[in-house]
């Protein structure tokens, strides 16, 4: 209790609810229709390729990434566009296309790469889509850039409930490990981690079984403390160095199970990403189960094919409990989505004032003081908070809000200022 | 609005919390109940129904409806933390007060003392008689056995008791003082309730008696008596971790343990209080804002700030030694006004004698004894300068009538010209002259500006016949018996009077 070996500073350990790590990967059936969007990703949104009345294959580009910082998006089903329309992605202005699916699975040509060198697999990435898996879904090929000593796979999956890094973990054991070795031999990379949270031992027991073959990969065997799947919080357990904002600084690349699958069968088959990995879990779900799921999957389709309990649900998530957002019954998945939870009606805790115990402060992974945001949102004092105390280091983990035992919206005070702070600059 | 991520949460309540220390408290009730019988009863009923009722009557005022459980266990503190001589009455009023400040202070988690400690002080303000009282050396009625280790009578009882004894009877509760922390094994079990479940970080009680038990180290012959009676081991375990008015980072709450550590020694020690723990936790309370402001966490990926931590240890250590300065100095009230200490201690040093002052001509002149022996006189007074300005100084003349130092205080002169009467070389040179000095233009003037150090030199010299026409007698007589006494120069004071103010023209 009191000498827990020290990976990172802070961090709590949510109950663990892993209904799901036992159920193997199933695909859901086809659908008639299918609605992408064309906001995926962070950054910019893509621009729409294809218009109403247009004939689509599957695999085949529809949103098109004009800048650097943006990623392609495919059609995951062959069919007819029906309808674009304009919607309001978190505060973004970007497209859905509906696309109805005729069955007959025509496919588009896919890519193949032409030459192992960084400049070609790089713009192969680029134009399969690929991007971050895990759930902040950054463009993958803006990681794959200059010189890169150090390969580091995120296997952690420190959020309760979801289960889909550990199936495919589990699943594309020797899929993974030849999509390292194919990054490490186009960048020359030398070392190559593995790390996975203790509590997934099958999925440890399969990668070490099939990392023995590689001299210069390792799985590294991590403490179940959440939020370990950060980025910054994975590289300071891993290589013990801090980094301030992109893990190029030190010459590493990090990139999710999930991620390294996508490049594995884009460099093998040129498949973009049309599909990903779902965890369908939570109170309110009859049969939870590990998905593959196209991307555009309405929601509703999906809680009719693993049932609603209707009584018990009180509210639908996208990700995972701790950073996740609530989502409606006709919200459609994405590439960042790892995760779909019907949470029962959690009693919380009645609001108290803080106590300034300074539980949040010591969870805190970044070193802030979460207590002080909220003091500073009460007064409308929002220009200190980055000032004073550095907001914008903030990893919005959401670690504060669940240890405090007078249930201060803390995470609420964090959005605000952050919103201010962004307004401000602007 | 609706509810932003995180959609679960822990499982610790800020009411599961005061539960648990409400727990942890029931072996030192347990253990007050046994050895002091319906006396512990009462006072404990009485505090904490007290404290219950007026948190429900501020509840009321305040519409809130949400009840935490903090006013029992404020209750049930202050009333451990009573000697067992105190009746039911005042340990009621005792939590109506602490209650009350609570409230008054904003609310749960607004206020900035410790409820329960500032009830506490209350009491020992306005109950001194029971809160104080020490009855007889035999230990059988009496408050606390810390003013008895303080002022004597500790090796009496050792030496009736039997060493082994003693001991025995400190650990197992036998013993004196707050009806809470009569056993140390009690309080000791709900430390490690505590610490179990998470409620206070564990290094709190360690570092605070650690603090206490290395300062005692120097000044008492057995340093760990004075952690274990006086209230120290029940204040460590569940005044000094009460979250509300302690720092939240990890290392401002150790730096505000050593400090409140350093205060309750610091008052033990020297101060009449038999002990410090309730003035010594006040205090610290008082300093946690400063301590929240400069001990923040090392952010990610940035250096730590060192540079508040030193400006904290600098702002710390100025309220300790100030307050060690102002506890141990005790000449400082009969320093007259007007006088600048700095310069009379340079000239005279410490340890001066005051009698009464002599206002002449203008000038103040404080007649200085040390130890019975007229050492000189302090002078304060100024004089003309080059234009309308005045030049103030301040002059140490000795008993040979001669400068024993000077200082100019103030001055308005003309900028590199008169203003050089300021450096510290032109003032040193006037060390030793006597009325009879000549004016020297070329050391003691300055190019252009003459007027100024003339003018100066002239009520110098003036000062100086005065100070030969008041003291004369008296500085000649200490020579010889040395027995000159204030009365008889009194006796001559107009006459010289008027015989320096002629003199005093003539110079002009």
């Amino acid at each position: 209790m009191f000498f827990k070996p020290i990976f990172f500073r802070g961090g709590i350990h949510p109950k663990e609810k892993e209904i799901t790590s036992d159920k193997k990967i199933e695909k859901m059936p086809e659908l008639g229709t299918y609605r992408v969007t064309t906001l995926q990703h962070i950054g910019m949104p893509a621009v729409v390729m294809v218009k109403v009345g247009d004939q689509v294959k599957k695999y085949q580009k529809i949103g098109k990434a004009e800048v650097k910082f943006s990623a392609f998006i495919h059609s995951p089903c062959s069919g007819k566009v029906t309808q674009i329309k304009k919607i309001n992605i978190r505060g973004y202005e970007a497209e859905e296309i509906t696309i109805e699916n005729d069955f007959l699975g025509e496919e588009f040509k896919r890519e193949k790469l032409q030459s192992f060198t960084p400049e070609k697999f790089q713009e192969l990435v680029d134009n399969l889509g690929i991007v971050g898996l895990g759930g902040a879904t950054f463009p993958t090929h803006i990681k794959l850039e200059g010189k890169l000593k150090t390969i580091i796979i995120n296997g952690v999956e420190c959020e309760p409930y979801l289960n889909a890094d550990n199936r495919v973990m589990i699943e594309s054991t020797d899929e993974i490990l030849e999509g390292i070795k194919i990054l490490m031999t186009i960048f020359e990379m030398e070392e190559g981690i593995i790390g996975i949270e203790e509590n997934k031992e099958k999925a440890i027991e399969k990668m070490e079984e099939a990392v023995k073959e590689y001299p210069r990969i390792r799985v590294q065997k991590l403490p179940t403390i959440y939020p370990q799947g950060g980025e910054k919080q994975l590289i300071k357990a891993l290589l013990k160095k801090e980094i301030k904002s992109f893990p190029r600084e030190i010459e590493t690349i990090t990139l999710n199970v999930g991620t390294i699958l996508a490049i594995y069968r884009g460099v093998t088959s040129g498949t973009p990403i049309v599909e990903r990995i779902v965890t369908v879990s939570g109170e309110g779900i009859k049969n939870p189960k590990n998905l593959s799921i196209p991307i555009g999957t309405p929601i509703e389709n999906i809680l009719d094919y693993v049932g609603l309990r209707k009584d018990t649900v009180d509210k639908i998530i996208a990700c995972g409990p701790m950073m996740g957002h609530e989502i409606g019954e006709t919200d459609v998945t994405t590439k960042g989505m790892n995760g779909i939870l019907a949470l029962g009606k959690e009693k919380f805790p009645p609001k108290l004032p803080c106590i300034k115990c300074g539980r949040c402060v010591d969870v805190c992974p970044m070193g802030l003081l979460p207590l002080e945001y909220d003091r500073l949102a009460k007064k409308g004092k929002y220009h200190q908070m980055e000032k004073e105390f550095s907001l914008s280091s903030c990893i919005k983990c959401g670690s504060c809000e669940y240890i405090c035992p007078s249930q201060v919206p803390l995470m609420e005070a964090i959005f605000l200022g952050l919103e201010k702070e962004r307004d401000r600059n602007d | 609005m609706t509810k932003i991520a995180p959609y679960i949460s822990s499982e610790n309540t800020t009411q599961n919390l005061m539960i648990e220390v409400g727990i942890a408290l029931l072996p030192c009730t347990a253990v007050s109940i046994y050895f002091y019988g319906i006396i512990a009863v009462k006072i404990l009923l009485s505090t904490v129904m007290f404290s219950f009722f007026t948190e429900i009557f501020w509840k009321k005022i305040k519409k809130d409806r949400i009840h935490d459980g903090s006013g029992i266990i404020i209750g049930l503190i202050l009333g451990l933390s009573l000697p067992s001589t105190t009746p039911f009455y005042v340990a009621g009023i005792g939590g109506v007060i602490a209650i009350s400040s609570k409230h008054i202070f904003g609310g749960l988690g607004k206020n900035i003392f410790n409820p329960a400690i500032l009830g506490r002080l209350f009491l020992m303000i306005l109950f001194p008689m029971y809160l104080y009282q020490v009855n007889n050396f035999d230990g059988t009625a009496g408050v606390s056995l810390y003013p008895m280790i303080k002022y004597g009578g500790l090796s009496k009882i050792i030496g009736d008791l039997g060493e082994s004894m003693f001991y025995r009877d400190i650990i197992l509760g036998n013993r004196l003082g707050s009806i809470g922390e009569s056993s140390i094994i009690a309080v000791f079990l709900g430390y490690v309730y505590l610490v179990c479940r998470k409620s206070i970080r564990w290094e709190g009680p360690i570092i605070l008696l650690g603090t206490i038990y290395a300062l005692n180290s120097f000044a008492s012959p057995m340093p760990f008596l004075n952690i274990v009676i006086g209230g120290g081991l029940f204040a460590s375990v569940f005044i000094a971790t009460d979250p509300v008015t302690s720092p939240y980072t990890r290392s401002g709450y150790g730096f505000y343990l050593v400090l409140m550590g350093i205060f309750i020694f610091g008052i033990k020690q020297f101060t009449s209080q038999p002990s410090g723990i309730t003035m010594g936790v006040l205090g610290a309370n008082l300093m946690v804002p400063i301590i929240n402001k400069y001990t923040p966490n090392r952010v990610f990926a940035k250096s730590y700030p060192y540079v508040k931590l030193v400006k904290l240890i600098l702002i710390s250590s100025l309220v300790v030694t100030g307050g060690f300065y102002t506890l141990t100095y005790k000449h400082e009230d009969k320093i007259p006004k007007g006088i600048n200490y700095t310069n009379l201690r340079k000239y005279f040093g410490s340890n001066v004698e005051f009698e009464e002052k002599i206002i002449e001509d203008g000038f103040i002149y404080y007649p200085l004894k040390k130890d019975g022996i007229d050492i000189g006189t302090y002078i304060v007074g100024d004089s003309k300068g080059y234009g309308k300005g005045r030049v103030g100084f301040d002059l140490a003349v000795d008993t040979e009538h001669k400068i024993k130092g000077l200082t100019i205080t103030h001055e308005k002169e003309t900028w590199r010209l008169g203003d050089q009467i300021s450096s510290s070389y032109w003032q040193d040179q006037w060390i030793g002259r006597d009325s009879n000095y000549k004016f020297n233009k070329e050391i003691d003037g300055f190019v252009g500006a003459t007027y100024t150090s003339k003018n100066l030199h002239r009520t110098f010299k003036k000062i100086l016949k005065i100070h030969e026409g008041l003291f004369d007698k008296v500085y000649s007589g200490i020579d010889g018996a040395g027995g000159a006494t204030y009365t008889e120069k009194s006796d001559t004071d107009e006459n010289i009077d008027i015989e320096i103010d002629g003199v005093g023209g003539a110079t002009d």
